[in-house]
């Protein structure tokens, strides 16, 4: 090894180190703060400094004065059919597009592929008064249909392309068997895409985690919101206690935090297949 | 709708173009429309470079690089409500992290850091920016020839122009016109002139892991071969990377920028979590001033014609995507 290939490995090694240090310094002083006492807060200079005495009071505060646990459990609930609707939905239209050669096939999916990047605010009316109409506002029904139905475009599009890469010879030799479409579908598509809906369900499912705008426009009641609302009620709440906020930003994070650290390498797939959205 | 006047509650009426006249006589629209447009252009131009180059370092195949991926990737899983109470905790004026970051660098109000940044923006990232675009123009027309005099060139070109900015700074006694609250403190999220800047801050801390997972898999199409080969036909540094990786990259390219310009013409919910828009409105983009309009207001036909403002505007980005996922789809 030469000498300018130390170098170059020492230089990544530090410039390395360097940037995650300071990406992390928020995530940090998060944490920080948030095993903090508000008499430590007040008392200290910098409010960046390691905590003197680590406690969870804050948590605990959180989770039940603060209705951490009812929005935790609303997101769930929201959640878990939502992804699932999605989900079922989408293999079922991206096996259409991708496997049958119908008239305006191509226009769908273009449509499909639009009604992702359309700028929500055109939506945002539109869904409000929708959602009024059909009685549907203030529900879980309501939010979770209208995740499906946002998420849909995306989902199809990601999972057309995946099953384009399937040989078309191995449905048509089932089809030759005497398969019905359905079987096929069931028996063929399904089975050889799980990889990518694994990758896309993961993606899916910390997104509608973290939606916010949806459930702002179509919550209203405390019961039902969801855990970002939440978060937001809770600063309303108190204002000043950082403590208390931030603790209850980690809750509303952990999830998606530990899901994209045991799936990590799904989540990078799907979002560089997908390579649509944030 | 936009053509109308409704509450949400009765029926609406039909008003034809006044929402529109309405809304361009509206300052509160041009400051949006303003902020949108700093959006775009920071929220482009600071995570793409930065993307590309953190990726180009984390793809060196050194044991330790998927650490420090997934460290780097965390961010990018926050929800922009979680990033907004993490970022107003640092953004906090007296005793947040960044206030006392540049207060223990002697640094103890925010003018002093804008003109800084003035100062650097306008005398000698500029000139260096120029030097390089005018070194690229000329490089394009040289063959593959690392020589130790390019080099002197280009140091002594970038010294005189450093020089040059310096002297004139001193000469003009350049400063920016900062507000008084800026002068006195860290006001980050509170001085007119200096809110929307943290939050697209915020918001890029988010956006560069992401651009950099874009660019990782562009990086993974680029065959080694062909960076050796050049490689042993005599590439610098700089010429491999602008004449045989960047190119590779343009299909990345593309879609990075596309989807950056348009999620930051959807930016909502960090501005509307950390700031609402405030304060008097200096924040505001134009989807935190339609939902403010709609839905705080009570005016929704004139929030629809933001809308319709907002869609006109993106339609351009939407069709560039399209038109490249219709090549690339066939």
């Amino acid at each position: 090894m030469n000498n300018k290939k130390k170098f170059t490995i020492f230089a990544f090694y530090i410039i390395s180190t360097l940037i995650v240090i300071i990406w992390l310094i928020p995530f940090v002083i998060a944490a920080f703060t948030s095993v903090k006492s508000m008499d430590e807060i007040m008392a200290s200079e910098y409010w960046w400094k390691p905590p003197q005495k680590v406690e969870f009071e804050n948590f605990k505060e959180a989770w039940t004065t603060g209705n951490m646990r009812t929005y935790f459990k609303n997101t769930f609930i929201v959640t878990i059919p939502s992804v699932l609707g999605a989900l079922l939905l989408s293999t079922l239209s991206a096996f259409a597009l991708a496997y049958y050669d119908f008239k305006f096939s191509k226009t769908i999916l273009l449509v499909f592929v639009s009604g992702m990047l359309i700028p929500f605010q055109m939506l945002l009316i539109p869904v409000y008064r929708l959602s009024n109409t059909l009685n549907i506002y203030d529900t879980y029904q309501g939010v979770i249909l209208f995740h499906i139905a946002f998420q849909l475009g995306f989902c199809t599009f990601f999972l057309r392309n995946f099953m384009k890469s399937i040989p078309v010879s191995l449905y048509e030799s089932a089809k030759i068997d005497g398969a019905k479409d359905i079987v096929v579908y069931a028996k063929i598509a399904l089975p050889l895409t799980i990889p990518a809906i694994a990758a896309l369900g993961i993606l899916e499912f910390t997104w509608i985690w973290n939606d916010y705008l949806w459930s702002l426009i179509l919550l209203s009641s405390d019961e039902i919101k969801t855990i970002t609302l939440g978060l937001v009620n809770l600063k309303g709440q108190y204002h000043a206690s950082w403590n208390l906020i931030a603790a209850a930003s980690l809750i509303t994070a952990a999830v998606p935090l530990v899901i994209f650290l045991i799936f990590q390498k799904y989540f990078i797939e799907g979002l560089t297949v997908g390579a649509v959205k944030g | 709708m936009s053509f109308s006047k409704w509450d949400g509650i009765s029926s609406s009426e039909f008003i034809g173009f006044d929402n529109f006249t309405r809304l361009f006589q509206n300052k509160v629209f041009w400051t949006s429309l303003k902020n949108n447009l700093y959006w775009l252009l920071l929220f482009v131009g600071i995570p793409v470079p930065f993307g590309l180059l953190i990726a180009m370092l984390f793809d060196m195949k050194l044991p330790g690089n998927k650490i420090f991926k997934t460290l780097f990737y965390l961010s990018m899983t926050l929800s922009f409500v979680v990033i907004a109470q993490i970022w107003s905790w640092i953004f906090e004026p007296r005793r947040g992290a960044l206030s006392t970051f540049f207060q223990s660098l002697g640094i103890d109000n925010l003018a002093q850091i804008q003109n800084g940044l003035a100062v650097f923006l306008l005398f000698i990232a500029l000139p260096v920016a120029l030097g390089f675009f005018v070194g690229w123009l000329f490089n394009r027309k040289l063959e593959f020839r690392s020589s130790s005099k390019r080099w002197m060139v280009r140091l002594i070109a970038l010294a005189v122009m450093l020089g040059a900015s310096l002297i004139i700074y001193k000469m003009t006694g350049f400063k920016v016109q900062a507000s008084r609250m800026a002068e006195r403190g860290f006001p980050w999220l509170s001085d007119p002139d200096f809110v929307t800047f943290s939050l697209i801050f915020a918001a890029i801390w988010r956006q560069i892991p992401y651009v950099m997972v874009l660019y990782l898999a562009g990086l993974k199409n680029v065959p080694p071969e062909l960076v050796e080969a050049s490689i042993v036909d005599g590439a610098n540094w700089g010429q491999r990377f602008f004449a045989v990786i960047l190119p590779m990259l343009k299909p990345a390219t593309i879609v990075a920028i596309t989807i950056s310009v348009i999620d930051s013409l959807r930016a909502f919910d960090i501005v509307y979590a950390m700031t609402q828009g405030g304060p008097f409105n200096s924040s505001s983009v134009l989807a935190n001033y339609m939902y403010i309009e709609s839905f705080n207001n009570y005016r929704m036909g004139y929030g629809s014609s933001i809308a319709v403002i907002q869609f006109i505007i993106t339609l351009g980005f939407i069709m560039v995507y399209l038109n490249n996922v219709v090549k690339t789809e066939g």
